[in-house]
């Protein structure tokens, strides 16, 4: 599962950043490399950065406490497909991330990962992992990449 | 004459770097083909002792930060003929060595302006090497990277490019002729340089002394500015997931027969015999050999034999590694042919309309049935091409 997406600071406006305080998120990869914001899922409050309507806004993600909202950050591609969600009305979105994180590997997400946004939550798309991606990870899911697949 | 040698650095690290700026000096490692090692590394990848070949399982607790990113054959291959047509305008002869690594003359080059128009138009940095023979002019592009020139063509400049460099930086001394050099006191290449021919052919045969030529300044090997005749060609590799399910195994074996025949067909070579070699789990190995009815690229015939061969050695043991190696290899405009066993005009046919057929929708998009276990696999497109099926190197 992709637990966490960084995406480089220059992506994100300055109002955004102070707004939603994300400026402990920032992070550097390596000495002398540019800086990027980390959107983790274990983070106190999860965001993440959706392009939404051609706009880019801090939407937290998914759902950890109870309520009605499905429970959990993520939602199954296939469930989308078959209807399942139909009821919550989800909203295609788009997750900005220039990399993702699953079990501890980083790797390229390039140009977003997809998403669907319900009421005020956005959740990630998942498929199940590719031959490489579950080498690769481990993971028997994966993210549903923009313009690629892993 | 003086002989460059040219070295993308970080090869497959700076192409995806050229697609993806964002991974500027960061930690970036390219894994293989089944995404389990990794096969190229940035510099800051390496200086956490990340090596070539590691699994990322060994390799992601050593740089916790380090991105993975999946090979993309035909990427690089874009890049690597880019930066063979830059040389092939500033030297008339051009070794395209292999994806990253290529020979030229350079009389008339400036290796600095070179590089930094190969940096300004393909975006790959690249170190060079001039000296007077290639085994020279690897040694200097080596110890210059990344990102170097080094010019060792007068006496003095190549006793200081030999000097206290251990033997093994010679290209072509592995560990074995290293052990054999030491145990008479040749530790450095200058000690090589120097030691006494005839003990060099005595311990390291003539490939040894061809080294010690070429390490004293006199070329042996030329520039090659095409591929000499394949003598084999090989196909195949890891299969992934080590496994003893026969349909799968077969499949693989289905699998790399066909690429060796596409080989064959692409090179108009024919063959008299081939061969299996396979590796299991348990580090244990077979082979065998077996020869054709005649020379041929027929399908039926060679996977037939393959097969066969297959089932004579597998004892039920875990598959790792396989590959179907083409042997005494024929041109197909001037071969012996056999009395037995021609392929029918009706399966030439077959042959060729599956060729045109995969010409014109897509590699495999006709294949075998008894590919079928392997549909995952063929599903991803980056599968379909290898470093192997990047043509004109004259190495590997």
């Amino acid at each position: 599962m992709c637990l966490g997406v960084a995406v480089p600071i220059h992506e994100i406006p300055e109002t955004l950043i102070v707004q939603h305080r994300l400026a402990d998120r920032i992070a550097q990869r390596d000495p002398g490399a540019g800086r990027e914001i980390q959107f983790l899922w274990r983070h106190r409050q999860p965001v993440l950065a959706v392009n939404l309507d051609n706009q880019l806004r801090i939407v937290k993600w998914g759902n950890r406490g109870g309520g009605p909202l499905p429970a959990g950050g993520w939602c199954h591609r296939e469930w989308i497909e078959a209807g399942l969600w139909q009821e919550l009305r989800p909203q295609p979105a788009i997750i900005a991330a220039a990399l993702a994180i699953d079990r501890g590997i980083w790797t390229l997400a390039n140009e977003g990962i997809k998403g669907v946004v319900v009421r005020d939550r956005v959740y990630m798309l998942t498929e199940p992992a590719t031959h490489y991606y579950r080498i690769m990870t481990r993971s028997n899911r994966m993210p549903v990449l923009v313009g690629q697949t892993i | 004459m003086a002989i460059a040698h040219l070295d993308a650095d970080c090869f497959y690290v700076s192409a995806e770097r050229v697609r993806h700026s964002y991974l500027n000096k960061l930690p970036v490692g390219v894994l293989s083909n089944q995404g389990a090692c990794v096969i190229a590394k940035s510099y800051e990848l390496k200086a956490k002792g990340v090596t070539t070949g590691m699994p990322i399982w060994d390799a992601r607790p050593l740089c916790p930060n380090a991105i993975f990113i999946k090979r993309d054959f035909e990427w690089y291959e874009v890049l690597s003929r880019q930066m063979l047509g830059m040389l092939q305008t500033v030297s008339p002869t051009v070794e395209y060595y292999s994806i990253d690594e290529m020979f030229f003359e350079a009389a008339d080059v400036d290796p600095r302006q070179l590089q930094q128009r190969i940096l300004r138009q393909v975006r790959v940095p690249v170190t060079i090497g001039i000296s007077r023979t290639r085994s020279l002019a690897k040694l200097a592009s080596d110890n210059a990277k990344p990102f170097g020139c080094y010019v060792a063509t007068s006496d003095e400049q190549i006793a200081g490019l030999l000097a206290d460099r251990p033997v093994d930086e010679i290209t072509g001394i592995a560990r074995r002729s290293k052990r054999k050099l030491e145990a008479v006191g040749i530790k450095t290449c200058s000690d090589f340089a120097r030691a006494d021919r005839r003990l060099i052919r005595r311990l390291l045969t003539k490939t040894g002394e061809s080294l010690w030529w070429e390490l004293n300044g006199n070329p042996v090997t030329a520039i090659s500015t095409t591929r000499l005749p394949h003598k084999f060609i090989s196909r195949g590799g890891s299969v992934g997931k080590a496994t003893a399910i026969p349909e799968l195994c077969e499949a693989w074996i289905i699998r790399n027969v066909e690429r060796l025949i596409e080989a064959l067909d692409y090179h108009l070579v024919l063959c008299e015999q081939v061969s299996l070699a396979v590796e299991f789990k348990d580090a244990s190995g077979a082979g065998l050999r077996a020869s054709l009815p005649s020379a041929t690229a027929d399908y039926g015939l060679i996977a037939a034999a393959t097969l066969q061969m297959w089932r004579r050695l597998w004892q039920g043991q875990t598959l790792a590694y396989m590959h179907v190696i083409a042997e005494r290899l024929q041109s197909r405009r001037c071969f012996q042919r056999g009395l037995f066993d021609q392929p029918t005009e009706r399966q030439q046919r077959l042959a060729e309309a599956k060729q045109q057929i995969n010409q014109r929708i897509g590699r495999f998009a006709l294949r075998s049935a008894a590919t079928l276990p392997l549909t995952e696999l063929y599903l991803d497109r980056a599968n379909n091409y290898e470093v192997c099926d990047i043509h004109g190197k004259t190495c590997f």
